[in-house]
């Protein structure tokens, strides 16, 4: 690529100005620029694997108080808080096992499909205005992409095992995605319709003002229907409770994980965590403002772009995905698991039409009212 | 742009290698240990019997087929919809409330699509396959299995003399009756 290109396309990437601001006179652009990249990559993996071992402390917590338990108490001190990176560490020092009847390069490769699938698709989350990894301008389109082939992953490991339970894990799961995908796709239409574009960051911008009153969520009586449905559909989209047919700890082993064991296992459960925080941020973005919220509307105009703003602004988005990741959790541990012809079933007799209903609607509203 | 979409298969490909990282790393600083029991697939502590690398009954293959047919239509429709607010408000286009249309006649086709497999019941979750009703290859001549309402039947057919003048069927399946009872 032409380095005048490069300069121009990461104008604007909050990394490149901020270390074009402390970097001595007349270093190179491309060092800047791998400066940033690297920046980028550290700030990413430190990034997913807190949220994962937050999320599953906080897993763990849900579970307890919800079945009136205390749950990690002792690791690390504070309400055992420490619990998941000591976990990580016993994880680590795990005989790294691949069963002697195993498919080896396929049951190498797809906890690193799975895990390089999240960690794309995470690319094109804001999470504040400037602070981004890339401005993809197709970000939604790159989302769904990107999270649906984890399902590859997932069906590679589950075939790739050679072990009965992982086949049914598999199997299910691709039933499941084929299901799930239509109305996730379809549900999304709706707050399109009224961003009028792909891009997570344009779509985070036009919601601020008014004290959060600005949000997708209030412009189109259509869009809570839509958002009930692409919840739903992300919940079986990430593998969770009520749709956790691929792993079902209590009939398939563990579903199409059974022969993973160690530091290999714990990545599938760093994906599940991850995209449970993607699919709540997508729809906090999509729906509830991004990261815009009456404490933003707070900040006068020429405050909005200090390094103050931007904190509040990553808090804001990261404090409604993690009430999106609750949620999961609450229904996780509340609803029984589905059959999978019931799975199949609410996917194309019932959320389909209804997410269908939705666009028309929306569509109607836009065409009238907007 | 372009620059955007090369960082994104960065970060894939960063997420890709760091699971081997992770699994070079664990496999230097773990203790080793030689063994090859506990590399059998797991089967319930039973010993592993056969491959799992068989011909899988896919009962969803129906559903698979009609949801490349919805994630086509899905692919059209997300320009679509990208757009729209700003045709419909006449910012970018003269066609104005046309494209309303265009796009109703898109979704309702799609629907009728929908509810055409429906109501074929390519939806439904195949639940067995329906056996032809088994027939023996020659009259059996006793049945295997009889209860007490059977024999008592039988029983009232040998003993009641009334019983031979209504069916002869009946009559000749009783006498053999006692033979096996």
């Amino acid at each position: 690529m032409n380095l005048m290109a490069l300069e121009a396309a990461t104008t604007g990437n909050a990394f490149t100005e901020l270390l074009g601001g402390i970097a001595p006179e007349g270093t190179p652009t491309w060092a800047l620029w791998l400066g940033a990249a690297g920046a980028g990559v550290g700030i990413l993996v430190a990034f997913v694997s807190l949220v994962a071992m937050f999320s599953v402390w906080l897993e763990r917590k849900v579970s307890a108080h919800i079945q009136c338990r205390y749950g990690p108490m002792y690791a690390g001190g504070w309400h055992g808080w420490a619990q998941t990176l000591a976990d990580g560490v016993k994880l680590l020092l795990k005989e790294d096992m691949i069963p002697l009847g195993a498919d080896k390069p396929l049951f190498m490769l797809a906890p690193a499909l799975v895990l390089g699938a999240i960690f794309g698709a995470l690319v094109a989350l804001p999470l504040a205005p400037g602070f981004f990894f890339a401005d993809v301008n197709m970000g939604l389109f790159l989302i769904l992409a990107f999270s649906s082939l984890t399902t590859i992953g997932v069906v590679m490991a589950g075939w790739a095992s050679n072990s009965k339970w992982s086949l049914y894990g598999a199997m299910r799961e691709a039933a499941q995605v084929v299901a799930y995908e239509v109305p996730l796709g379809v549900s999304l239409f709706v707050p399109l319709m009224v961003a009028g574009t792909f891009s997570l960051t344009e779509a985070s911008a036009a919601q601020s003002g008014w004290f959060g009153m600005h949000w997708f969520i209030f412009q189109n009586p259509f869009m809570l229907p839509a958002f009930i449905i692409f919840f739903i559909a992300a919940l079986a989209e990430t593998k969770r409770a009520p749709f956790d047919l691929p792993e079902a700890e209590s009939e398939l082993v563990a579903g199409f994980m059974t022969e993973y064991s160690g530091i290999r296992w714990s990545f599938f459960f760093m994906e599940e965590y991850a995209a449970m925080f993607l699919m709540s941020a997508v729809g906090a973005v999509f729906f509830f403002g991004g990261y815009h919220s009456p404490l933003t509307a707070l900040f006068p105009e020429e405050a909005t772009t200090g390094l103050l703003y931007q904190l509040v602004c990553a808090g804001t988005l990261i404090f409604k995905s993690f009430v999106g990741v609750f949620v999961m959790m609450w229904l996780r541990w509340t609803l029984p698991r589905l059959r999978i012809d019931q799975v199949m079933s609410m996917g194309y007799k019932y959320l389909t039409p209804l997410a269908l209903v939705c666009v028309l609607g929306a569509a109607i509203w836009e065409t009238i009212f907007a | 742009m372009y620059f955007d979409y090369l960082n994104a298969l960065v970060f894939a490909s960063v997420g890709f290698v760091f699971v081997f990282i992770n699994v070079i790393i664990g496999s230097i600083i773990r203790p080793r240990r030689k063994g090859t029991q506990g590399l059998e697939v797991y089967e319930c502590g039973e010993e592993t019997l056969g491959d799992a690398w068989i011909k899988f009954d896919i009962r969803y293959y129906t559903v698979a087929l009609v949801y490349v047919i919805f994630a086509v239509e899905i692919g059209f429709l997300f320009p679509v919809f990208g757009v729209f607010g700003d045709i419909v408000s006449g910012q970018t286009s003269t066609i104005g409330n046309l494209a309303l249309v265009h796009v109703l006649v898109f979704v309702v086709v799609l629907f009728f699509g929908l509810v055409a497999v429906w109501a074929k019941g390519d939806l439904d979750w195949v639940m067995t396959y329906k056996a032809r009703e088994w027939e023996p290859s020659r009259p059996r001549r006793l049945p295997l299995a009889r209860t007490v309402a059977d024999l008592e039947e039988e029983q009232s057919a040998t003993d009641d003399p009334s019983g031979d003048d209504t069916d002869e069927g009946t009559t000749s399946e009783g006498a053999e009756a006692p033979a096996t009872a």
